[in-house]
Parts: structure tokens; sequence; C-alpha cells
């Protein structure tokens, strides 16, 4: 069949796609700064990605921001993430495919996590909790001595994270440094967990077997099938 | 400490047989069940018959929309445009899950066609009713779940189901009458039409599915507007996708500017000239 007209032939569109961050071209910018002769020259990659972000080079904040992705950082086997990545790999998938599962994984995880901490963003950005300080207190010792070595590594930074003079979940405080940062949105803080974490969770599955399905604990968590009474009906 | 089991309804590899959502498959389903009946089993755990399964199968031709412009079908697309089937179909799909068109909208067409007989009860089949009703929910500023067709006046997918349906004289169902009650009281009222995820959301219901199972069953659906320009962006691997030309992109951001490291690097070479010497640099 022949080309005809159709709704899209109908209609005006711009004849070309808008670029808001990256400007690109030979001699790329990024919220208007000269990638190759300025800001990659004098910045590290964490603040041009905080630049991208929030449109702002903020040298202090972009520490801050380094410190919060170290420690967002561990993706472990145990989390759903890294090993999904990792099946991928032991299934032989390409590294594309890994890492697309990993990046997937993560952000999904990070959305759960955002999720749930919906209410509290804005008082993170106060440092008022009101109300809310008893939901997202550390759960365990082990938690509180994280948040500690996180407010350590930050050292005098501290001051522009009100929120960790609270004795804070390990994930809340990370996403109280992210929102001293700059990162507001949803989008923005869920970004920021999963570039964190993507590299170490492609390493674990990386570093992991193509094949080696008999290494593979099948059976974990057990699943155990129910049959419905539909069952050979 | 062991990790906690989960119980699961949808699958067991036993020795010489599978088993399917409470079905063996080679004794059960094997060469009586077709793909709409186990789309169905898949997502609303039960067999279809062979005339809803029929229903089914007329929704699925009726959404091929598979036109490579329509948004989510270009980002499947884009992303094939490097050879990969599979990365171009997932990411496609990445798209729907809570978006605002797309296979979505179709739980909430149907959200809201549940509340509406939840609402008025018997009284949803008298056209007066459905016509205050709306007055009712655009008065309120209310924006109808299902409503609203972009670049056209009608939804062709929507006309094309109901043709089928009419055909099959399936057009009775509760479901589907309320939605071309509201359509018709729409289209009185505000000019507007019924869309595909009101048509979709309908005629799942009447099949007994559920709301929340409304838009997984259409993203099946659409698979295979995905699946056909996957398959064929990843064979031809198209330039034109994989980079704009510079001059299709209008870059509308901040205006160039230069960072404080940089300045301060200016302003110092410039006091000690010797600095700019590649040697100490």
């Amino acid at each position: 069949m022949a080309q005809t007209i159709g709704p899209i032939e109908d209609r005006a569109w711009p004849e070309a796609v808008a670029a808001r961050v990256v400007e690109p071209g030979a001699r790329p910018r990024v919220q208007g700064y000269d990638v190759y002769g300025d800001a990659a020259k004098h910045y590290g990659f964490t603040t041009l990605a905080l630049l991208g972000l929030t449109g702002e080079l903020d040298a202090e904040a972009a520490e801050m921001f380094d410190v919060a992705l170290r420690f967002a950082s561990p993706a472990s086997i145990a989390e759903a993430p890294t090993h999904a990545a990792m099946l991928a790999r032991l299934c032989g998938a390409r590294a594309a495919g890994v890492i697309g599962v990993a990046a997937t994984g993560l952000a999904e995880q990070s959305r759960r996590v955002l999720e749930e901490h919906e209410p509290v963003i804005v008082r993170l950005a106060t440092g008022y909790l009101n109300g809310m300080a008893a939901r997202y207190a550390a759960r365990t010792d082990e938690e509180r001595a994280a948040v500690s070595d996180l407010r350590a590594a930050l050292g005098p930074r501290c001051a522009r994270v009100p929120a960790l003079g609270y004795d804070l979940r390990f994930d809340t405080a990370l996403l109280a440094v992210f929102v001293a940062c700059g990162l507001r949105s949803a989008e923005q803080l869920e970004l920021a967990l999963t570039l964190a974490r993507l590299p170490l969770a492609c390493a674990e599955a990386f570093a992991g077997p193509v094949g080696a399905f008999a290494s593979y604990p099948m059976n974990l968590p057990p699943f155990s099938y129910r049959a419905t009474e539909s069952e050979d009906a | 400490m062991t990790a906690k089991g989960i119980v699961t309804r949808v699958g067991f590899a036993e020795h010489g047989e599978n088993h399917f959502c409470g079905h063996a498959v080679r004794v059960s389903l094997a060469g009586k069940a077709g793909w709409a009946s186990l789309l169905s089993l898949a997502v609303g755990g039960r067999v279809l018959d062979a005339a809803d399964a029929a229903v089914l199968e007329d929704a699925a031709v009726c959404t091929l929309a598979a036109d490579p412009r329509i948004w989510p079908l270009k980002v499947t697309r884009l992303v094939s445009s490097y050879g990969g089937t599979l990365a171009g179909f997932c990411a496609g799909h990445l798209v729907l899950e809570g978006a605002i068109m797309g296979s979505w909208p179709t739980g909430l067409a149907a959200s809201f066609l549940v509340e509406v007989a939840a609402s008025l009860g018997d009284r949803a089949s008298d056209p007066g009713t459905i016509s205050r009703f709306v007055d009712e929910q655009l008065a309120a500023g209310r924006k109808l779940p299902g409503f609203g067709v972009p670049f056209r006046p009608v939804d062709e997918r929507l006309i094309a189901l109901g043709e089928c349906l009419r055909d099959r004289g399936r057009d009775g169902g509760p479901y589907w009458s309320l939605a071309m009650r509201l359509d018709a009281a729409m289209a009185e009222k505000k000019n507007v039409h019924g869309n595909q995820s009101l048509a979709l959301a309908a005629v799942f219901l009447d099949l007994g599915f559920s709301p929340a199972q409304v838009p997984v069953l259409t993203t099946a659906l659409l698979d295979l507007c995905f699946y056909a320009n996957a398959v064929e962006e990843a064979e031809l691997r198209s330039e034109s996708l994989q980079h704009l030309p510079d001059s299709c992109v209008r870059y509308i951001g901040r205006a160039p500017r230069t960072s404080p490291r940089a300045e301060a690097k200016r302003t110092l070479d410039s006091q000690s000239p010797a600095l700019e010497q590649p040697a100490f640099r």
C-alpha cells in the first residue's frame, strides 16, 4: 500500500526536537558550560551529573553528592537488582542486557524507596521532621552506625544537612544528603540512587560465571506451587 | 536464617509435564487452549470459552495501531536501532506502566466504569440519568477517564471493536452499553468521544476481568505493535534514529557561560603569562 494521509500528516509539527540540558555538537555544553574546554577540565563526574540535574555548579554540594553516592553504592547480590543482573549474566546475556536488567531493577528499587519517603522529602529539606521522625528512625544499631559513618564522611558539610541531626534510617539519611545537594523531585532522587548503585551491581554480575547453572541455588528463595481446583479439570 | 518461601500459582516444572496456572500443559491445555484463552488464564486465572476468547482476539486485532511515530513505539524504534530486538521491545514496555497513554489509562477507564455502575445501579441504563451524571462530573471539573481522542474526531479502534462486538452479538454487555451511553453524553455535551481505553475497559469488564487486570491485558494486546517495530528496526538499524542530524535539534537551555574555576584560571593566567606555557600546565 502506498503512503496515504493520516492524522499525523494532517497536523503541523515542530521540525526539531528540543534540547534543554545538553547542547549537542562537536563542542557539547551542559547547562551552558563547555564540557571539553571547561566543565570536564575543572570538575569531576559527580559535579557534572549534579550540574545536569540542578542547573548549578556547586562544588561543596558536589562533594556531598559524591559522599552520598559512595555510601549508596554497595548493591549486593542479596538485593534483587544485582541478583537479577547476575542471573542475566548466568544465562549468557549480552553485556547490554545485563546492564539493562541491573538499571531497570535499580530504578524500580529506587522508585520503591522514594514512594516510602514521599511524605518526608520536603521535611528533609527543611530539617524538621515534625511528627515523622519515628517513622524514619534507624531500625538497627548497624544502620545507626552506618549513618554515623556517613556523618563522619561529610565532616563539617553535615551542617548543610540539618535532617542528619535526627536518628535516621540509612536510606532516609542518604536522601537527606541528596536533598541538601539540591535534588528535590522524585525523578532526581531516584536517578541519584540508581546512578550510585549501577556500577557495583554490574560489577558483581560481570564477576559471575556464564552458563554455570548448577552452581546457582535455583530454589532460593523456595517457591511452592499451589494448583487450584481447576488442575487437570 | 532461611529465606521465606513464596507460594506461586503460576507454574511448576514436573518430570514429563509442566503446570501452568492450575493446568497440566500437556494433558489439559495442549491442542485445546488458544492464545487468547491462555492470556486470560495468565492474567485473570481462568480459561475462556471459545466465544469469549474470540472477543479477546477481536480486541487484539482492533488495537493494531503500529505507526512507528506513535510515542511508545518510537521508543522501541530508537532503542532497537542498534540492532537489539528485545531491548527495544522492553524499552517500549517500560514506557507504559503508570503512563498517561498506552495501556495504563485503560485501568483508570475500567475503574471509572465500575464506579459509575456502582454509583448509579439500575439507573445506569437510563440515558437521562447518564446525561445528568456527566453534567455533574463536568461541573465538578472532573476529566473523565477514557475520553478524548488526540488529533482526530473519533478513535477508529473503538469503532472497529464496536463493529466486531455487534457482528458477534456481544455489544449488549453491561459495561459496553454503559460506555456507549457515556460516549453519547460526552459527545453531546463536549463534542468529545471515548477512546480505545474506554472501549477495552468495557470489553474486559464484560469478560469478567477486574480493573487492575485491564491494563496488563491491554499491554499484552499491544505487544504485536511493539514486536513488529522492534523486529523491523533491529534489521534496519536506522542511522537517522541512532543519531539525529544537528539541524534536527533545537537547544533551548541555558546560554553559554564560564565556570568559576575556568574564570579563576583565566585570571591567574592573565596575571602570570608564563603559566600559560604548556610546560606549566
